[in-house]
Formats: structure tokens, sequence, C-alpha cells
């Protein structure tokens, strides 16, 4: 149990979604200490790349459209770093392939974090439900506390 | 800097899993300038649903009935003071407040939204005893209506539970 003035490690998942964003943020402003060491943990899919219908046609499109996503996953990553260096705190960005919510749980495992921190959804186009199917996996599937930051347009939907 | 007053609501109902996330709290979360909370949902359904409201041929006796609401109330009132000891003794200077709900759930995020908590904490299960879920239904509940963002803090018995799959 970490007391006060002990050093917490808190797992924050960012997949480039608003919700996501939003958590950072009220986890910065609201919750964050300053000996606090925070993974910004970022789960890349590709598969949504070889979904696409295009790819039936060419291997080199294939390719091209995997390195344009790799492309576009390192200016995240790079933007993720930069977001930790501005708020000077401790801390280090991880990009982990594979099933998010078990990356999730793995990657804090192995960090040792005392603290997961999620947004309610991310960047799913259907919004029938009020948490996404990864902070869900998470939150049953966490061995530590979760957070999850409530976004605020939700409230806005709850309002009836 | 993390220094503006926070309002803690930390929804408590007497059974281990409360304790540890307010045990979470005082070791992970605190800071000097939080106010907290503890809000206690008194379920009044859990009483006339009880093996023994429901055991005897007296159910609508006003007398034993009485008797059924006095010595929860004492409970409640024992559980209530030893929340307030708690926290004296883990130097928090909070409030227990105790609501009425047919759903705790409801119960807790009105309180929490009256006392303008910016944040959540609640236990994964309570003093429910069928343990078929992950999460009970009052942090569930809790999840889906509450306005501010939510801690769910697992058990670390839920945890074992969890790992034997």
């Amino acid at each position: 149990m970490a007391a006060e003035g002990n050093e917490r490690i808190v797992l924050i998942a960012m997949d480039g979604s608003e919700y996501s964003d939003y958590a950072f943020e009220w986890f910065w402003t609201h919750f964050h200490k300053d000996n606090d060491r925070v993974i910004l943990l970022h789960v890349p899919e590709y598969h949504t790349v070889v979904q696409s219908p295009m790819v039936m046609a060419d291997v080199t499109v294939i390719t091209e459209m995997m390195q344009e996503e790799e492309r576009r996953i390192k200016q995240f990553l790079e933007g993720l770093g930069q977001k930790l260096k501005d708020k000077k705190v401790g801390g280090k960005v991880k990009s982990v392939g594979g099933n998010p919510g078990e990356v999730i749980c793995k990657v804090a495992n192995e960090e040792g974090a005392h603290l997961i921190v999620t947004g309610t959804r991310g960047m799913g186009k259907l919004r029938r439900t009020f948490i996404g199917s990864i902070s869900d996996y998470v939150i049953h599937h966490s061995h530590v506390p979760v957070l999850v930051c409530r976004h605020k347009d939700h409230h806005e939907q709850q309002k009836h | 800097m993390a220094t503006q007053e926070r309002v803690i609501a930390i929804a408590i109902d007497g059974s281990d899993n409360s304790r540890y996330a307010f045990q979470f709290y005082v070791d992970n979360m605190r800071a000097a300038n939080d106010k907290v909370y503890l809000i206690h949902a008194v379920e009044v359904n859990s009483i006339i649903h009880s093996a023994q409201f429901m055991g005897t041929t007296y159910a609508f006796n006003k007398d034993a009935l009485g008797k059924m609401f006095d010595e929860e109330r004492e409970k409640i009132k024992h559980r209530l003071e030893d929340f307030g000891k708690l926290l004296k003794s883990a130097g928090i200077d909070g409030t227990v407040k105790s609501v009425n709900a047919e759903n705790p759930g409801s119960g807790i995020c009105k309180a929490a939204e009256e006392v303008h908590a910016s944040i959540i904490v609640v236990g994964t299960r309570g003093l429910g005893k069928l343990r078929r879920t992950l999460m009970g239904s009052v942090s569930d509940y809790i999840l889906h209506h509450a306005h501010v963002p939510v801690l769910v803090c697992k058990n670390e018995a839920d945890e074992h539970h969890s790992k034997k799959k």
C-alpha cells in the first residue's frame, strides 16, 4: 500500500479518442500527485486496416496502408510523449499490439501499476452503450482499481 | 498541481469491499484539502426480504415488524459509528451521510451530486451472498449513472477469485 509520499504508478489507456483525452486531463486536474509515474499505453489495432475492402486488390496497397497506419501511430505516440513532457511528469509511452482489454491489464500487471485510468468509450462509431467494451473488460479483469472517467457529453445524453 | 479542493464521495455499505475502497482512498489518493463524504445507502427492501421476515408466520404482525426495523436501525447506527471511527483514526475530517433509497445505487449517485462530489469511489461487491458476478449491482449502477468519474476498487479477495479462472 503506497503511503501519501510514495510513488504511484498510473497506467492511462490512450486510444486517440476524445474520451481518453478527457480521462487524461481529468486525471491530471483532479487526481495526480507530484511523484506519480504515468504510463501512457496505446494499443494499436492493425486489423482495421486489413479489413477494408480495397485490400483484396493488391499486396502493395496493403503495405502502403499499413505504413500509413504506422506513421499515424508514430505521430500519435510522439504526441503522447510531448504531453508527458509538457506536464513535466515522469513516465513513459508504450505501444503494445494485441487485444486492447487484455493488453491494458497485462501491461498494468507488468509495470506494477497501482491504478488504471480509462475513458468510458473509445473510437467506436456505434454509441449504443454508456461504457465501451474495452473499459468494461478492464473493469472486470483488472487486479487493481480502475478510474473510469465519464466524458462530459454523457451528461447531456443522460438528462432525459 | 492538484491543490484545488476535491470533494470525494465514497460509497459504503459495511462490507469488506467498501472498507477496502476507503482504505485505497486513504493510502493512495488522499490530499490535504479533500472533503470526504462516506455515503451509506440503506436498503429498506432487504429487511422485508430477509429470511427472518419470510420465515415468520407473523409476517404482518406490527410488533414483529417493528422489532426487526428497530434491530436494523441499531445495526445501521453501529455501522455509521464504525465509519465515523474509521475517519477519525485515518485523521480525515469527513462526513458520514446515510441515504434511504429503494435502489442504493441511485441513492448514492443522488447524494454524491448533492455534495458536489468530483469523484465517486466504490468497491466492487457488497453484502450480497451470491458471488456470481465480479461486479455488484450497486457498483454497476453507479458506473452507468454517475455524472462524474468513478473509481472502481477491486477487492484483493476478488483478485484471487478471478485468478482461479
